[in-house]
């Protein structure tokens, strides 16, 4: 039977069962109706955020704390490569010095809830974004996080506004017309994902869209308790995106909402900065984001008031040790980059070939990832002279790290025309197999790979639809330095120290 | 006007059965055809022809006390039939998703038996659905039997798409290790 068999006798259902989902459910206020409130929320918490701290600083210390206000995009949303409070942006103020507040003394709507047993305390600082948002930052430095093997879990949230509640905007932004991955891995990671957490959840699920320009996965779990009721207390979600996908302007009003800990930590065994923001308190809707060291991958960890902020930070903790899952977004994982040390990132927009090549149109990183496998992973765009975009990507592993099969053509030196062109129909007549077999295929975007050999090194070279069995032959005449490459300055050549 | 009386109506053959039928129940059964066909004018050509249909099973059949499911699985079925049609010219994706979405249900995909029996399915479907949270079979009906789509649902429920999504997952997964279970090779 197929699925549309089934489609037809689901007519047979009992009708009692039927006539039982006519009509919404009743009881439920839609948060649309009322619109108003997080506006009205953020408001009141702008004014508090503003003139408390103001007010206890000069009760304190007699003197008023560094503002530190940028523009739009400047220091209100750093990068991992920027973040302590204090320092100064394109208007701001002095850098050091700023009002220490008393941790727990009095709690209220902003403020620490819980006594530790240290004595440490964040530097605070007010931030902005444009003109419409501020907020008071509190900063747990080097000094602060260093004194922890692992930073408590509540250290991220409790210095930030509570009492909240519900903070829908957390988890917008990734998780819309997104599928569950159908991948053979993905029941393992999902058991490695749950032994992370405290217990009392359902089962997670691992969503993922690998296809688009921006790779994300989003795993989600919800604790049992929680499943009949719709809020968000009993949620948790985990986003990991290619590229930060939140709008800054959106990020800045939440983050108005409820205040910020920005928490620095000292540079890892790699070399990495680890820098984690964390928005929302401890008895509210909360998240944790991040950019994973190197590759700079973005993550965000999302809980309801009911997740406990230990499984968060366990969340944290597994993401930056670089899990197999991270791979689907960047085949690196995470890497270390002193073994390859001129890669650029995308934040320095840098499009040199990082390795000793000299076309202008590629942008690479490379290095050794977690799993202790070197790869190199070049992504080349329009400029490197094809018309329309047909190379999409190619990736470059070491011939003796390589576990793939092997689907090899040969070696680059040594390919011939006949074998080529061979290979390229053998693709495309499985392309139009598989979609006269499955109608469901016919829109989905398929692609060519080919592989072989060059030098040391195992290449894999993935094509859009686009690609010609001439622009194939071109390009690989190009690669070997056969032809001159087009739209480039000069020679493609790929070393790979 | 009370179902009950709109039956007796009919049972009369009475023709002020339709138009209070029509009255009643014709926007919800044009958004059912409507969340397949996305075009209103197919769909109300299937609520029109629900109606025929009404007139002509009815009797023998009465349908006492539910009355709307009656009417909306006709419907349902015609706009089935319509979205089939169209896709033999070209592509109708919300048909394609629906089915893609249920053939993870199926535990062995072969297409042998044609003649799997619709009532008996039906009735183990039912069972299965029981035997769940309300809420997890109300989005399984909203989306697989009034054919809403994904974001509708949501709506319907007051809730994201991907809580809709995620639910949808796990609610065919049980089915189908469900159906494994009652040992119907399918």
């Amino acid at each position: 039977m197929r699925g549309s068999d089934l489609l037809d006798k689901l007519e047979n259902l009992d009708l009692n069962l039927v006539a039982g989902a006519a009509a919404p459910p009743s009881g439920r206020v839609r948060q649309k109706d009322r619109w108003w409130l997080p506006a009205l929320t953020a408001a009141a918490a702008c004014i508090v955020a503003i003139a408390l701290p103001l007010t206890l600083a000069y009760l304190i210390n007699g003197t008023a704390p560094t503002i530190e206000y940028g523009g739009p995009g400047a220091n209100s949303r750093n990068t991992s490569h920027q973040a302590s409070a204090g320092e100064s942006g394109p208007e701001g103020g002095s850098g050091e010095g700023n009002a220490r507040r008393e941790p727990n003394k009095g709690g209220g709507m902003d403020g620490p809830l819980l006594d530790g047993p240290y004595d440490l305390e964040p530097k605070v600082s007010v931030a902005g974004y444009g003109d419409e948002y501020v907020w008071t930052r509190y900063t747990l430095g080097e000094d602060y996080t260093s004194v922890f093997d692992e930073l408590p879990a509540e250290d991220y949230f409790k210095y930030n506004v509570q009492g909240l509640g519900a903070v829908p905007g957390l988890w917008s932004g990734v998780s819309d017309d997104i599928e569950p991955l159908d991948a053979p891995e993905a029941r393992e990671w999902t058991k490695e994902f749950s032994g992370l957490l405290s217990g009392g959840y359902e089962e997670p699920v691992i969503y993922a869209d690998l296809s688009g320009g921006s790779r994300r996965i989003s795993i989600q779990a919800r604790l049992l308790t929680s499943w009949r009721d719709d809020s968000s207390d009993g949620r948790l979600t985990v986003d990991i995106c290619e590229r930060d996908p939140v709008d800054p302007a959106y990020l800045a009003q939440l983050t108005a909402l409820t205040n910020e800990t920005v928490a620095v930590f000292p540079k890892d065994d790699q070399g990495g900065r680890r820098t984690v923001f964390a928005i929302g308190g401890l008895d509210s809707d909360r998240c944790l984001y991040t950019w994973l060291p190197f590759t700079d991958i973005w993550c965000r960890i999302a809980g309801g008031g009911g997740i406990p902020p230990e499984d968060m930070a366990a969340i944290l903790r597994w993401l930056f040790s670089g899990p197999e899952l991270l791979e689907l977004i960047h085949p690196l994982g995470a890497y270390n980059p002193e073994v390859y040390p001129y890669i650029p990132t995308p934040q320095t927009n840098d499009y040199a070939a990082p390795i000793g090549g000299t076309s202008a149109g590629l942008t690479g990183r490379a290095g050794q990832n977690q799993n202790g496998h070197t790869v190199l992973c070049l992504e080349v765009d329009y400029r490197y002279g094809y018309d329309g975009r047909p190379l999409e990507r190619y990736s470059i592993n070491r011939l003796d790290n390589y576990e793939g099969e092997d689907k090899s053509m040969g070696s680059l030196d040594a390919l011939e025309y006949d074998a080529v062109i061979e290979e390229y129909a053998l693709q495309r007549g499985a392309m139009d197999s598989a979609r006269s077999a499955d109608v469901y295929k016919r829109d989905q975007p398929m692609h060519y790979t080919f592989n072989f050999t060059w030098d040391d090194y195992y290449v894999t070279a993935v094509f859009s639809e686009e690609l010609t069995a001439d622009g194939l032959w071109s390009f690989l005449r190009q690669l070997s330095g056969a032809e001159q490459a087009k739209g480039t300055d000069g020679p493609l050549s790929i070393e790979v120290k | 006007m009370d179902d009950e009386k709109i039956v007796a109506l009919f049972l009369r053959r009475d023709e002020a059965a339709l138009g209070l039928t029509a009255a009643k129940y014709g926007l919800k059964l044009r958004a059912i055809a409507n969340s397949l066909l996305r075009d209103q004018g197919s769909a109300e050509e299937c609520e029109n022809d629900t109606y025929m249909q009404a007139w002509a099973a009815i009797p023998p059949h009465e349908p006492w006390g539910y009355l709307f499911p009656f009417l909306a699985k006709i419907t349902r079925r015609l706009a089935i039939d319509v979205a089939r049609a169209r896709s033999r010219k070209k592509r109708s994706a919300p048909v394609l998703e629906l089915t893609a979405e249920l053939e993870q249900c199926i535990p062995s995909p072969s297409d042998t038996a044609g003649q799997v029996d619709g009532v008996l399915l039906g009735e183990l479907i039912a069972g299965y659905l029981r035997s769940i949270q309300e809420e997890q079979r109300n989005m399984f009906i909203r989306r697989y039997w009034y054919l809403d789509s994904i974001k509708d649902v949501a709506a319907f429920f007051s809730t994201s798409q991907g809580r809709v999504k995620t639910t949808l997952y796990r609610v065919r997964r049980g089915l189908r290790e469900y159906l494994i279970k009652e040992g119907y090779d399918i």
